[in-house]
């Protein structure tokens, strides 16, 4: 029985894994393909939505791992993942604030995604060793 | 006995005073001819409202019973990544040439967004 449950959350690990690297696969191809090739604007958008439904499904396969998750890890997960959301809040309106004001120069939003898992992380940490 | 506030109502309070700062700071920036460090110190403003957001945040999530827990875990579960989804979407649009690049005001909406579509999802999920 034992046996069978670990047997199960490798299936679960292995999943995950797979899912994140078809998930890069395609965000690399889709931005190798954009940046060498001149296409139609119907095939251009198609090219750029490519990386999304493995994303979306990276997405599914995250949620489903959460629910399945334990008590203590829930916990910890919860923290985490609020310390992560307000903190990315906190540094989108610092920053924004900081280019109205002139400070820094105008930057492209979308790389705020390495913000939000750097502060998953700290926030894992800060949860994990508070329920140690 | 010492009376204590309820996590809850300050992190309303934070809230509140953050979202009026939001909205008197940018006309601020935006509207008056300040010398730079009075710029820098109004752009940093925020930042002291919300790390008070956080603090109040963080105690009041180890309040909550077992259920609002799994709702509040299951809003954050869909909320986050979706962001990260959103964005990352936005971020290929962008380099095909269909919109122009993301804007803070943007991430915020889009965060406040999904925070409500996943708290209804988990909602209905745990009713």
């Amino acid at each position: 029985m034992e046996n069978c449950g670990h047997r199960g959350g490798m299936r679960a690990v292995m999943l995950m894994l797979s899912v994140s690297l078809l998930a890069g696969f395609t965000a690399v191809l889709s931005s190798w393909l954009l940046k060498h090739y001149q296409f139609g604007a119907p095939l251009r958008l198609a090219v750029a939505l490519l990386p999304v439904p493995p994303f979306i499904w990276l997405f599914v396969v995250l949620i489903r791992g959460v629910r399945a998750l334990d008590e203590m890890m829930q916990r910890i997960t919860l923290e985490a993942l609020a310390f992560s959301f307000v903190g990315t809040a906190l540094v989108v309106v610092t920053y924004g604030y900081l280019q109205r004001a002139g400070f820094v120069p105008q930057e492209n939003w979308s790389q705020v995604w390495p913000v939000m898992v750097g502060l998953y992380i700290i926030g894992y940490l800060i949860a994990w060793w508070r329920y140690k | 006995m010492k009376k204590t506030f309820h996590p809850l109502l300050i992190f309303s309070l934070a809230m509140a005073i953050l979202l009026a700062s939001v909205f008197i700071i940018t006309w601020l920036l935006e509207t008056q001819q300040l010398s730079a460090p009075v710029r820098l110190a109004l752009a940093l403003v925020p930042v002291s409202a919300w790390t008070v957001c956080l603090v109040m945040e963080l105690r009041f999530l180890r309040r909550l019973d077992e259920l609002q827990r799994r709702i509040l875990l299951e809003t954050l579960a869909i909320a986050f990544p979706s962001l990260a989804v959103a964005i990352l979407g936005c971020e290929y649009l962008r380099k095909a040439g269909f919109i122009s690049s993301l804007k803070p005001d943007h991430v915020l909406i889009m965060m406040v967004v999904l925070l409500l579509v996943g708290y209804v999802i988990a909602r209905r999920r745990y009713r």
